[in-house]
């Protein structure tokens, strides 16, 4: 660098705007393509591959941060202000006519593709303002044919598009963006038309490596989709299809093997990430593993673009899709099929129901009879049914299980039912009542059939004081027992007359008898006749919510034990925490009541030990 | 909304165990998006995330319940109720042509200058070819029905699954 250069702000600017490039920048990159300055590097970001360029500038020149973070150079004496990094006086070589590229001259190509990860160039303005553009690029990493068809129809001045080593050599193959192809020598930087006698020697023998490369490559792809097909290939049915494909396969790969390779990800599937990424890393050219050999000779240009035009083609008309999953039988006719094989992959693949579409992605994306159904909104909507189906499934196993449940209960509370049936009857016997009687009979004949009696035991069953006329047939609506209670309007009305007494305390078949077993543990009993006892107030607990809560209480006798060995006095506020949490703690509604019913076995257990 | 288990609160219903991961997952990307720094994004673009996000999120539970009832009544309000999903939002979705709608934001009037709904809300083949809406409130690119919004990737339909 230059020493008298300014560390800081030179008194000229930056050339222009970052759009405004010096305008005597003949050929370069077109007005308004973005112009990021390659990253990393003293030339702004050689690709990995590329050794760097020479560094000098000429007298005269020297180089400046811009404020965008870009370098510049300046020349002093011209005034001049250049993004572009300037050569010394270059030497010009060239067969006239056709603009060669000249030896040393090297346009920066940042305009030619944004991706590109290339230096800036030392390249000179100032000389050959004839030639039309950019038709070197030193930096210019390896491209593919598909790339340098899609360059030939945007750009409109001649420009390297394509460069291709040949075998190690320092000889290059480039192709400009009106196809043609001349040679470039790194070393000697020079350029031209026609190959020299050693250089043919190396095209030709390039061109076998090719073949044979190619047919490996081919070859290995051929296997490994037929490995994948025959993993896929579920039955009979796709054997066909597997030997169609097989065929294609080997039709594609020679046609294949004697033009440019596909891709180099052999041996593994071809996921449509796969395929992606190879199209993005061919645009950006990433990919310097990549020997994207042509044949390049003179007279093979017209062969490698039609080459290069069929892959082209190719790709763009399945982007999604890998090769082989062209042959699977897509049609309208067997979607039926399809569908199912798609549902069975999920299911194999372990999707539940709860899953998003994301995470159910992730689970089939490796498996290729994802490509069944093709299209997103379509393989959605497949997995959307799939979780219905498999709620359902799910639902009915655990209500069938519910249900032999039930019926158990309810058997055995029938043969209870039948033991205190006796008992009652005989205690009501003696009763005159005949509404007594005869709702008695009926909760004693116990009925399954009768479906109001069925209904009451599901209200029993279910109720407690806090429940509600809504959550009991949000509940139950589907409940057969529920159902079975013929004149829907009736339900609602005979449940909140249910709730109402049983609130009250009072239930209908025990409505005179206190003296019902109290041994029967059913709720109405016990509860009617525990609230005749004291006053009946509204949130009493009934007694076998008291029975649960004691036997919540019991656990308790230790700590309250501990407690009273250790303090005075056992406080219930200690004890509730432990046992705050359990189901059977909120079995009795009033804490008041809780705490009294404490009071009494926290005594009992202290009397009893004392 | 507390989501935070202590003694005093109570158990979530059966079946919230096995969606626990996926609202797990939800909650910290929208903690993240809401920790996203606002480097290069416009002001409302910042915000985008999160109104996605949440239509994400509300999309998962109503689907569960609605679509697939694979959750059952107890579980999905209990959800509501702890701030997993928006009641109001599922609300609209219940509507007939209000299916996939975005957001709150976009169907309410008062927010526009002429007293429409926004942008979001025209269906595709009105709009002129090739024209890509992000509407200001949650970055939706197009939420009517019959516009193809996708359920399950948000209020966005960007096409971020490699399908």
């Amino acid at each position: 660098m230059d020493p008298s250069h300014h560390p800081q702000r030179p008194p000229h600017g930056p050339p222009g705007g970052p759009l405004g490039r010096p305008p005597f920048f003949p050929g370069g990159p077109p007005p308004g393509v973005m112009m990021a300055p390659p990253p990393g590097g003293p030339f702004g970001g050689p690709p990995p591959f590329r050794p760097p360029m020479v560094p000098f500038l000429p007298p005269g020149w020297t180089e400046h941060k811009a404020p965008d973070g870009m370098s510049y150079f300046y020349n002093a004496a011209t005034g001049q202000s250049s993004w572009v990094r300037p050569t010394p006086p270059p030497m010009p070589t060239g067969v006239p006519g056709m603009p060669p590229p000249p030896g040393a001259q090297h346009f920066p190509p940042p305009g030619f593709h944004p991706g590109h990860q290339q230096p800036p160039p030392p390249g000179l303005m100032v000389a050959a303002p004839a030639a039309p553009g950019t038709s070197e690029s030193t930096g210019a990493p390896k491209e593919d044919p598909s790339m340098t068809s899609k360059k030939s129809k945007k750009a409109k001045k001649e420009k390297a598009v394509k460069k291709v080593q040949v075998l190690d050599s320092q000889w290059f193959i480039v192709t400009t963006s009106l196809d043609n192809t001349f040679y470039y020598n790194k070393e000697t930087k020079t350029s031209i038309w026609i190959p020299t006698v050693e250089l043919e020697t190396l095209l030709v023998k390039m061109g076998q490596v090719e073949t044979e490369k190619r047919k490996a490559e081919a070859e290995k792809l051929a296997k490994a989709e037929q490995d994948r097909i025959s993993a896929a290939a579920g039955g009979t049915k796709r054997s066909n299809e597997e030997s169609q494909s097989k065929e294609a396969i080997e039709k594609r790969s020679k046609t294949e093997s004697s033009a440019a390779g596909q891709d180099t990800n052999v041996g593994t599937e071809m996921t449509e990430d796969d395929v992606a990424w190879q199209l993005a890393a061919m645009e950006e050219m990433v990919d310097d593993q990549d020997q994207d050999e042509e044949m390049q000779s003179q007279g093979d240009e017209s062969d490698a673009d039609a080459d290069v035009q069929a892959r082209l083609k190719m790709l763009q008309k399945e982007p999604e899709k890998p090769s082989w999953a062209e042959n699977l039988d897509i049609s309208e006719d067997n979607i039926q099929e399809r569908e199912m094989l798609f549902l069975n992959m999920m299911r194999d693949r372990g999707v539940t129901q709860f899953d998003t579409w994301e995470r159910a992605f992730s689970k089939i994306e490796r498996d290729p009879r994802m490509y069944l159904i093709p299209g997103k909104k379509d393989r959605q909507a497949l997995f959307d049914s799939f979780c219905t189906i498999r709620a359902q499934e799910i639902r009915a196993a655990k209500e069938k299980k519910e249900q032999e449940e039930r019926e158990e209960a309810e058997r055995k509370e029938k043969r209870d039912k039948e033991k205190h049936q006796h008992e009652s009857r005989r205690d009501t016997l003696s009763s005159s009542s005949k509404h007594h009687d005869t709702s008695k009979s009926e909760a004693a004949v116990a009925s399954v059939s009768k479906p109001e009696a069925v209904y009451r035991r599901l209200m029993e069953e279910y109720t407690t004081k806090s429940s509600t006329w809504l959550d009991f047939m949000t509940k139950y609506r589907l409940d057969p027992r529920f159902l079975a209670l013929k004149p829907g309007s009736l339900r609602e009305s005979i449940f909140r007359k249910y709730l109402s007494d049983l609130k009250k305390g009072i239930l209908p078949t025990t409505k005179t008898s206190s003296s019902t077993s109290t041994s029967d543990d059913r709720k109405r009993s016990s509860s009617s006749s525990y609230s005749s006892s004291s006053s009946s107030k509204k949130y009493k607990a009934t007694k076998e919510e008291i029975d649960e809560f004691m036997s919540l209480l019991r656990e308790t006798k230790k700590d309250i034990l501990y407690e009273h060995k250790h303090s005075s006095s056992v406080e219930w506020k200690k004890i509730k925490r432990a046992i705050d949490r359990d189901r059977r703690y909120d079995a009795v509604g009033s804490s008041t009541e809780r705490e009294m019913l404490f009071r009494e076995y926290a005594d009992k257990v202290i009397q009893r030990r004392d | 909304m507390p989501k935070i288990r202590s003694s005093r609160t109570k158990r979530a219903p059966e079946g919230f165990d096995e969606i626990e991961p996926t609202l797990k997952e939800f909650q910290q990307k929208m903690k993240d998006a809401e920790n996203d720094p606002h480097e290069g994004k416009r002001k409302v673009e910042a915000l985008w995330p999160i109104f996605r996000l949440h239509h994400q999120r509300s999309r998962y539970v109503y689907e569960l319940f609605y679509k697939r009832k694979a959750i059952s009544k107890e579980l999905y309000e209990y959800l509501l109720k702890q701030g997993y999903a928006d009641g109001n939002l599922i609300a609209k979705w219940k509507k007939a042509g209000y299916e996939k709608v975005c957001c709150l934001r976009c169907i309410q009037p008062k927010d526009t200058n002429f007293g429409t709904t926004c942008v979001c809300r025209v269906p595709r083949h009105t709009l002129e070819e090739g024209k890509v809406i992000e509407c200001i409130h949650c970055g939706c690119r197009g939420c009517s029905s019959g516009s193809g919004a996708g359920s399950s990737s948000g209020a966005s339909t960007s096409k971020d699954n490699d399908n």
